[in-house]
């Protein structure tokens, strides 16, 4: 398959990291252990977009407050749709980050990291890489995370179910 | 857009970490090469774009201090373009036809003079115009492979990914959620399951509609894909 053809059969893997992603964020407090970062607490922020093609309403956009607790994002996954995009908090040992992710590319929007003051200097340039290096690094870490769970055996009876769940507790039809 | 002050949007591509031989010595020489070069007034509306210095965009003189940053590339990619707004072509437009008509006891200009003298009045504002300069900043790790490229919007990402791998030959994969994978080393076992999967149902109830609609867009893509 060529790129452009793989990119576009495989779309779906950027909306289900999301939307697992978030579903993962609020078991286990969200904790994750990431490779060659160590612990990682995710939360999802002020602002979630969820999308389907087979919607008649194709795009359901929930910003400020607490958009994960919403009775309209419970609605929305209802229907079937899914994240794509979404704003994270994401706390490590070292660093506290807030960044807006997107499905199709997994393009970093809004990352929030210590900007230096007065004219670059080559230690400002060396350290603000880092930072970006750091997010980059975590977002692949937590894809991994995702791969390992969506690639298990045990995917469909275990993750798939769960989330399944999730969507109904989300929605209000059944009980947490 | 910027990558080295506030709040930093950027799109990933990967890149080999193995160069091709000769390819860090000849750094400084390709960005050199292929440097923002001031507009001339032969230029007229064509943009020139090209790299420029990280730390001051207006300067176009690389030496390696300039920008390797410890195992980092950092470049800015700047564009230069003059613009005339249309309001403003079609007043200037309006008083030279009048003029001309007056001097000449014309009631009105031919068409062809009239094709003649907009291209000449486009071409004195363009000569009287400001380029309007943007700056979009591009770190690429040696290290991690991973080059930075400070924006989302699909045309200028293109454009700016496609001097990179003109500067130094070397190609950058974008990474969407797929070759994420391929770079995180997906097993090939693992790799072949990744390739048979289909996405995740969460509602069961909805799957007819949710596989129809998703089967309608690829073919929608491929559609695209044939008639370009």
């Amino acid at each position: 398959m060529d790129l452009l053809k793989t990119r576009v059969a495989k779309r779906f893997l950027g909306a289900d990291f999301l939307t697992w992603l978030w579903f993962a964020s609020e078991q286990s407090e969200g904790l994750f252990e990431l490779e060659g970062v160590g612990e990682a607490r995710v939360m999802v922020d002020d602002q979630i977009q969820l999308s389907a093609e087979h919607s008649d309403a194709r795009e359901n956009v929930l910003r400020k407050g607490n958009p994960a607790a919403c009775a309209e994002a419970g609605a929305a996954l209802a229907v079937g749709k899914k994240v794509a995009r979404i704003k994270l908090r994401i706390e490590t040992d070292e660093a506290e980050l807030v960044l807006t992710l997107d499905a199709d590319d997994l393009d970093i929007r809004g990352l929030r990291i210590p900007s230096p003051a007065g004219p670059t200097t080559v230690e400002q340039v060396i350290e603000r890489s880092e930072w970006l290096l750091l997010a980059s690094s975590l977002i692949d870490g937590l894809f991994a995370r995702f791969l390992e769970a969506r690639l298990a055996r045990d995917w469909e009876d275990e993750t798939l179910a769960a989330m399944r769940r999730w969507v109904r507790v989300k929605d209000g039809e059944v009980e947490e | 857009m910027s990558l080295m002050r506030g709040s930093a949007s950027f799109r990933r591509f990967s890149v080999p970490t193995q160069l091709p031989d000769g390819l860090r010595e000849s750094l400084v020489k390709r960005i050199q090469r292929h440097a923002f070069r001031e507009l001339t007034p032969e230029d007229e509306d064509r943009p020139s774009s090209g790299w420029a210095l990280l730390d001051n965009p207006l300067e176009t003189e690389f030496d390696a201090q300039s920008c390797d940053f410890d195992g980092t590339v950092g470049l800015a990619y700047r564009v230069e373009k003059r613009t005339v707004q249309p309001l403003r072509l079609q007043g200037r437009l309006r008083q030279e036809e009048a003029r001309i008509r007056a001097e000449e006891g014309l009631e009105v200009l031919p068409r062809g003079r009239m094709r003649e003298l907009k291209e000449s009045v486009a071409l004195a504002l363009l000569a009287e115009t400001t380029p309007r300069i943007s700056i979009c900043e591009v770190l690429w790790s040696l290290r991690e492979g991973l080059l930075l490229i400070g924006s989302t919007s699909t045309n200028l990402v293109a454009e700016i990914r496609e001097h990179f791998e003109r500067s130094f030959e070397i190609q950058a994969t974008p990474l969407f959620p797929y070759a994420l994978a391929g770079r995180l080393g997906v097993s090939a076992g693992a790799g072949a399951r990744l390739d048979a999967i289909g996405q995740a149902i969460l509602v069961p109830e909805m799957a007819a509609r949710i596989l129809a609609a998703e089967e309608a867009r690829i073919a929608a893509a491929s559609t695209i894909e044939e008639e370009e």
